[in-house]
C-alpha cells in the first residue's frame, strides 16, 4: 500500500472544514471550561458549606469518568428532558463539564498558592471581600494558573476529537467521511494526525516557554 | 614520609594540581592555580565563600572539567587528553579509574535515604569494588564501629542526627580505600552542637591513617590544630600559605589578614 | 448495573495489559530522554512529543484501519493495546524524566564519588528516590489509561463501553445504562486512586519529609 499523493490533496479542503469546526468547538468549550472551572472552584473554597463536599465529591467523579460516556450520556439523555441542543451545542457542553471539573482543580490550587499573608494584609487594610479578591488574590492566581490552563487548552483540542462520535462534523469525522467514500484509510487518519500534531505541538513549545518565563519571574 | 615545614614545593609530590583554570562563561572562579601536595599530607583550604575552593575540590574529584589546566594523581593525569575546543577531557571509563583513589564527603548530608548506615557504607564496597555481601558487610561495621556509629548500623539517615549522617558519609567515602580524601566543609551545615563529633573523627583520621586529607574548612581552630599547612585561597587564586601556625598567628597577605580578622572576631 | 459486571475483567485486562506495556516504554524512553547522546534524545523526544501531540482517538483509529495496510495484521485487542500503550507511555516517559530530574544533584555527585557506573547510579541510588514522585502521576495515567479503554468500544473490542451501547439497543433506557457505565468507572478509578496511594506511601517511607513542589492532585490530567 502506498501513499497517494493525489487524494491526499484532495481531501485537504474537507480536512481544513472540519478543522474549523474542531477550532470553534475547542475555543467555546474552553470558554466554557473557564467559567465553569473558576466558578466550581469558588463553590469548593468559599461557597455555602453543605455544597462544598458534594462539589469536591462530583468534581472527582467528572474527572475519574470517560469524556466518551458523558457525551453520550449528554447526547441520549438531554433530549428525554426536553433539552435538545445541536450536536455541536451538546459537544461544548460536554467539553466545558468536562474540562470544568480539571479546571477547577487548577484554579484551587492557584488560590491556594496564594500566600496567607496576601489576605492577612488585605484585612489589615479593610478591603472589602470583593475587592480582595479582584485587587489581591486573583491577579496573582493568574500566574500560577496559567501554564495549566494552557496545557488543558491543548487537552482539549485533542478530545475534541471524541466529537466525531456524536456527529458533531468536525476534523475526524471529516477524515471518517472521506476514509468512508473511498474506502481508503491511509491517507485521511494519517494527515488528520499530522494536522493534529501541527497545531498542538507548536501551542505546547508555547505553552512551556510562558512556564518557564513565568517561573523565572516570581 | 610527612613534610615539614611549609610545603610550597615538596620532594615527594603526589598530588599536583597545575595551572589550574575554570570559568563559568564569563565568571572566573580559578585563575592558573597551582598545588602540590605531598603523600600523607593533611591540607586545611581556606577562603570566603566565593573564593573558588569547593570549585577546587569538585575538579580533584573530576565532577567538573577545568577549562584549563590539569591535576595530576601519583602520576596520571586526570585529563590526558584534550576536545575539539582544546578543553581538557577523558573517557568516563578513565575518571572511574582515577576516582577509584579518591574519596570524597560534601557538605549537605549524601547519604541515600532509601538505604540504611550499614548499606550506605556497603554500597560502595559491594557493587562497585565487587566485594562479597560477607566482605562488604564486615567493612563496614568496621568502619561505623570506628567513627562511633556501632549502635546505630540499621538506622536510616532521616533518623540520624545531622552530626552523624555526615560520620556515616566518613565512613561510607573511607570504605573505598582511597589515598586521598576531600573534605567540602562537612560541618558548615550542622548545628553548632554537633560539630563537635565530626570534627573527632576527623582528627583522628588525620593522626591515625595516613590518607592523604584536602580539607575546606571554617573552623580555623581545627585547621590550625590538624593541617601541615593551611592554603588561603582569594579572588581563585592561591594567596597565601604555609604551615598552619605561621599563616593564622601571622599572616604576610593583606587579603589573609582580612579575612583572618573578620572570622575570628566572630 | 448488574449487566456490565461481565464486561469488567476484559475492560481490566486490557487497562493492565497497556499499563504494563506503557510502564516498560515510559521507564525506557525516559531515561532515554537523558542520555548523553544528542541523536538518543532527539529519538525519544520525537516519539514522546508525537504521541502527546496527537490526538488518543486518532492513534487508535490509525492502529487499527492503517496499520494492516502495512502488512501488520493485529487482532482488534492488540492493536488497541498497542495505540494506549504507545499514548500512555509517552506521557509516562515525561513523568519518569521529571521524576529522575527533581532528585537533588548531590545524590547523583555522591554516587559518582563512590564510583559507580551510569547504570548502578540510577538503579540503586535516582530511581528509588524518583519513585515516589513518579507513583502520584502514573497512578493518574492509570486513571486515564482506564479512561482511554472507552475509545476501544469504536473499533470493535468489546469491553464496558460497548458492552454497556449493546445493553441500551436493547432496553433503549439511555439515562440507567449511560449512568450505571459513569458510576462503573468512577468506581474502578477509586480503585485505581487508593493503590496508587498505597503505593506511594510505601516508596516514600524513609525518605526526609521535605519534598518542595506541589504534589499533583488526584485525577489531574497530565497534558
Amino acid at each position: 500500500m502506498s501513499w497517494d499523493w493525489r487524494y491526499a490533496w484532495e481531501i485537504v479542503p474537507a480536512l481544513l472544514t472540519g478543522l474549523r469546526t474542531t477550532l470553534v468547538a475547542t475555543s467555546l468549550g474552553f470558554a466554557l471550561a473557564l467559567v465553569v472551572g473558576l466558578g466550581w472552584a469558588l463553590l469548593r473554597r468559599s461557597g455555602p458549606p453543605l455544597l462544598r463536599l458534594p462539589a469536591t465529591a462530583l468534581a472527582l467523579f467528572v474527572r475519574g469518568t470517560p469524556l466518551l460516556v458523558q457525551l453520550f450520556f449528554l447526547f441520549y439523555v438531554l433530549p428525554g428532558y426536553g433539552l435538545t441542543l445541536s450536536a455541536l451545542a451538546t459537544g461544548v457542553l460536554g467539553l466545558g463539564l468536562h474540562f470544568g471539573a480539571y479546571l477547577s482543580e487548577v484554579f484551587r490550587a492557584g488560590i491556594e498558592s496564594v500566600p496567607r499573608a496576601q489576605w492577612e494584609a488585605a484585612g489589615a487594610l479593610s478591603y472589602t471581600r470583593r475587592r480582595t479578591w479582584t485587587a489581591v488574590v486573583l491577579p496573582q492566581t493568574v500566574r500560577h494558573v496559567l501554564p495549566g490552563l494552557g496545557n488543558y487548552l491543548i487537552s482539549m483540542f485533542k478530545d475534541s476529537a471524541l466529537l466525531s462520535i456524536i456527529t458533531v462534523t468536525e476534523l475526524v469525522f471529516a477524515a471518517r467521511s472521506a476514509a468512508g467514500q473511498t474506502f481508503r484509510y491511509l491517507e485521511p487518519v494519517t494527515m488528520t494526525g499530522a494536522i493534529f500534531f501541527l497545531v498542538s505541538y507548536p501551542t505546547s513549545l508555547g505553552v512551556r516557554a510562558l512556564q518557564s518565563r513565568l517561573d523565572l519571574a516570581s | 614520609m610527612r613534610p615539614e615545614g611549609w610545603g610550597g614545593s615538596t620532594t615527594d609530590p603526589f598530588l599536583v594540581l597545575r595551572g589550574i583554570t575554570k570559568t563559568y562563561g564569563s565568571e572566573i572562579v580559578l585563575r592558573g592555580l597551582d598545588l602540590e601536595v605531598a603523600r600523607g599530607e593533611r591540607v586545611a583550604i581556606i577562603g570566603r565563600s566565593g573564593s573558588g575552593k569547593t570549585t577546587l575540590l569538585r575538579l580533584v574529584m573530576a565532577l567538573e572539567r577545568p577549562t584549563s589546566g590539569n591535576v595530576i594523581l601519583g602520576s596520571t593525569p586526570t585529563w590526558p587528553e584534550h576536545d575539539r575546543r582544546g578543553q581538557p577531557t577523558a573517557s568516563e571509563r578513565h575518571l572511574r579509574h582515577v576516582r577509584t583513589n579518591i574519596g570524597m564527603v560534601f557538605q549537605q548530608f549524601n547519604l541515600f535515604p532509601t538505604m540504611t548506615a550499614r548499606q550506605n557504607v556497603a554500597e560502595g564496597p559491594r557493587h562497585v569494588l565487587r566485594l562479597s555481601r560477607n566482605e562488604a558487610e564486615k567493612r563496614a561495621c568496621d568502619l561505623l564501629e570506628r567513627v562511633g556509629l556501632s549502635k546505630k548500623l540499621d538506622r536510616y539517615p532521616s533518623e540520624l542526627s545531622g552530626g552523624e549522617q555526615q560520620r556515616v558519609a566518613i565512613a561510607r567515602a573511607l570504605a573505598m580505600g582511597p589515598e586521598v580524601m576531600l573534605f567540602d566543609e562537612i560541618t558548615s551545615a550542622l548545628d553548632p552542637e554537633l560539630v563537635g563529633e565530626v570534627l573527632d573523627v576527623l582528627r583522628e583520621l588525620a593522626v591515625d591513617s595516613g590518607v592523604t586529607m584536602l580539607i575546606v574548612t571554617h573552623e580555623i581552630a581545627f585547621a590550625r590544630e590538624v593541617a601541615d599547612r593551611v592554603v588561603f585561597l582569594a579572588d581563585g587564586e592561591i594567596a597565601e600559605q604555609g604551615p598552619p601556625r605561621r599563616l593564622l598567628d601571622d599572616p604576610t597577605d593583606m587579603r589573609t589578614k582580612a579575612f583572618l580578622d573578620a572570622v575570628l572576631r566572630r | 448495573m448488574e449487566e456490565l459486571l461481565p464486561a469488567v475483567p476484559i475492560t481490566l485486562w486490557v487497562t493492565g495489559a497497556s499499563a504494563v506495556l506503557a510502564t516498560v516504554l515510559a521507564l525506557g524512553a525516559g531515561a532515554l530522554r537523558l542520555s548523553s547522546s544528542r541523536a538518543v534524545r532527539a529519538l525519544s523526544g520525537a516519539y514522546v512529543e508525537v504521541f502527546r501531540g496527537t490526538s488518543a482517538l486518532v492513534q487508535v483509529f490509525w492502529f487499527f484501519f492503517v496499520l494492516p495496510l502495512f502488512g501488520l495484521s493485529l487482532t482488534p485487542d492488540q492493536a488497541g493495546i498497542a495505540a494506549l500503550s504507545l499514548n500512555i507511555g509517552a506521557y509516562g516517559a515525561e513523568v519518569v524524566r521529571g521524576s529522575i530530574l527533581a532528585v537533588p544533584r548531590i545524590q547523583w555527585e555522591a554516587a559518582v564519588a563512590l564510583n559507580m557506573t551510569a547504570w548502578q547510579r540510577l538503579r540503586r541510588v535516582v530511581v528509588p528516590q524518583a519513585l515516589p514522585l513518579m507513583i502520584p502521576q502514573a497512578g493518574n495515567l492509570a486513571v486515564s489509561l482506564l479512561k482511554a479503554t472507552s475509545l476501544l468500544s469504536l473499533v470493535t473490542i468489546s469491553e464496558l463501553t460497548s458492552r454497556a451501547q449493546a445493553i441500551r439497543e436493547r432496553t433503549g433506557n439511555e439515562a440507567a445504562v449511560y449512568g450505571a457505565l459513569l458510576l462503573m468507572y468512577f468506581i474502578l478509578s477509586l480503585g485505581i486512586g487508593g493503590v496508587a496511594s498505597g503505593l506511594e506511601r510505601r516508596a516514600s517511607r524513609h525518605l526526609p519529609k521535605l519534598r518542595s513542589g506541589r504534589k499533583p492532585t488526584p485525577l489531574e490530567l497530565p497534558a
